[in-house]
């Protein structure tokens, strides 16, 4: 019976285990996802209807979940602030980390023209980042998550 | 208060003492910083970046300098409590026309004050209103005397409309004036003269009529419609005397038209009130 219970909780840890390295896959790759989504109608937003920066960030963030876009919330109450946006989060090289805040820094500086040129250039820049991304967490985040269900099956079975 | 602090390097901003002295700033690239408190200017701190400056109008901006391009391209940005921020740099030419500032070099940041003018001569003007124009050299204050002579107007139970092309007489913060215009002054702002005066004198049927800084025949042709169709004007002029500018053959036409010519000698000091109907100085 106790090797019976011991079996169930190893199962859950590995599961566990498994499916926390797919939702860090998931997490970063839905970030980089949603970033370009995010360059995209800034780029919208600023060639024709040239509106203000916050408006532009908080209408994209509103009311969704997710890593970015709760970057983007705390950034567009910064801009007000007149702060500096800090990036922090683990699952993030520090790399990508300071080419994320590189980007917000440099968005609302300049002219239309220099600002879309810069925009483009940030997308040209995170699209590899998202693709791989993209492509790790089909296929090394899944597998890791049924990599962990048949561990954790194999361990219960091994003590039964 | 002092929100223009902002606009600056915390580590400039730092070596301003007693900020609310303060008349004028100079941020350009590659310079120090300087500072006038109505007089001349001091340098202040470490010399500023082209960063700083693209910072101080990312700030000045709401960090949305793309949606303030109109206004740049016509060399000039408000920031909040009426703070004026002339811009000089790269200029970027569209279809032959100044369309935007690519590299902004050096800011020009003005700060209002609101100030009490006590002089006799001004409130005899308030008292019976009649066609004024204040005149002086750019940095006296005619914007200020101007704001103060609305107010009074305004208080006074007339209907003031005043024609706010750089959002420097009401600093406005989404329509809604930040300087004291008075209870009774509507604020036609980024209009240029003509559109205000032919629109806003048709829709709000004002008593006097208000704008800053004429320049050039056409505006003074707008003064004359707007007295003619029975409207009382009060306006401001660069020049360093009322007799140099009536003088000139563009302005000339402004002695059939206004009454009362202000100039000011300093900060916020009447030099003289000159009484063009009785051809003499109020006393």
């Amino acid at each position: 019976m106790s090797s019976l219970i011991v079996g169930a909780a190893l199962f859950v840890c590995c599961a566990y285990v498994g499916f926390g390295i797919c939702d860090l896959y998931k997490r970063r790759s839905a970030f980089f996802d949603a970033l370009i989504e995010y360059l995209d109608s800034l780029e919208r937003g600023i060639s024709y209807a040239k509106t203000p920066l916050p408006k532009l960030t908080e209408d994209f963030a509103a009311d969704k979940k997710g890593e970015l876009f709760a970057l983007l919330r705390k950034f567009a109450g910064d801009i007000r602030a007149g702060q500096k946006t800090e990036f922090k989060s683990p699952i993030f090289s520090a790399y990508e980390r300071r080419r994320v805040v590189e980007m917000l820094d440099s968005l609302g500086k300049y002219d239309t023209d220099t600002q879309l040129t810069e925009l483009r250039r940030y997308r040209a820049l995170f699209a590899p980042t998202r693709e791989i991304a993209v492509k790790k967490y089909s296929t090394t985040g899944k597998l890791a998550a049924k990599l962990g269900v048949l561990v954790g099956i194999a361990v219960m079975l091994a003590l039964a | 208060m002092n929100d223009w602090l902002k606009l600056l390097p915390e580590d400039i901003a730092a070596c301003i003492q007693d900020p609310s002295g303060v008349t004028e700033i100079r941020l350009r690239a590659g310079k120090k910083t300087t500072v006038s408190r109505g007089g001349g200017y001091a340098a202040i701190g470490r010399a500023a970046t082209i960063e700083d400056v693209r910072g101080a109008l990312a700030v000045a901006t709401d960090r949305s300098v793309y949606a303030a391009e109109t206004l740049l391209a016509q060399g000039f940005l408000t920031y909040r409590g009426g703070v004026r921020i002339g811009v000089c740099g790269e200029c970027v030419y569209k279809g032959g026309k100044l369309s935007a500032y690519r590299e902004v070099s050096s800011l020009c940041i003005r700060i209002p004050h609101e100030v009490d003018f006590c002089d006799r001569r001004i409130e005899a003007i308030v008292n019976r209103f009649e066609n004024t124009l204040i005149v002086s050299p750019p940095g006296m204050g005619k914007t200020t005397l101007l704001r103060y002579m609305i107010k009074r107007l305004s208080d006074s139970g007339k209907n003031v409309l005043a024609i706010d092309e750089r959002n420097e007489i009401s600093a406005s913060v989404d329509g809604v004036p930040t300087c004291d215009v008075g209870a009774n002054t509507d604020i036609v702002l980024f209009a240029n003269k003509r559109d205000g005066y032919v629109e806003a004198i048709r829709a709000m049927r004002p008593d006097v009529l208000a704008t800053d800084e004429l320049f050039g025949k056409h505006e003074v042709e707008c003064i004359a419609d707007a007295v003619r169709c029975g409207v009382k004007v009060l306006a401001t002029a660069h020049s360093d005397g009322a007799a140099r500018l009536l003088a000139d053959p563009t302005y000339g036409a402004l002695a059939a038209t206004i009454r009362y010519f202000v100039t000011l000698s300093g900060k916020g000091v009447v030099a003289s009130v000159y009484d063009g109907a009785k051809k003499n100085c109020l006393l």
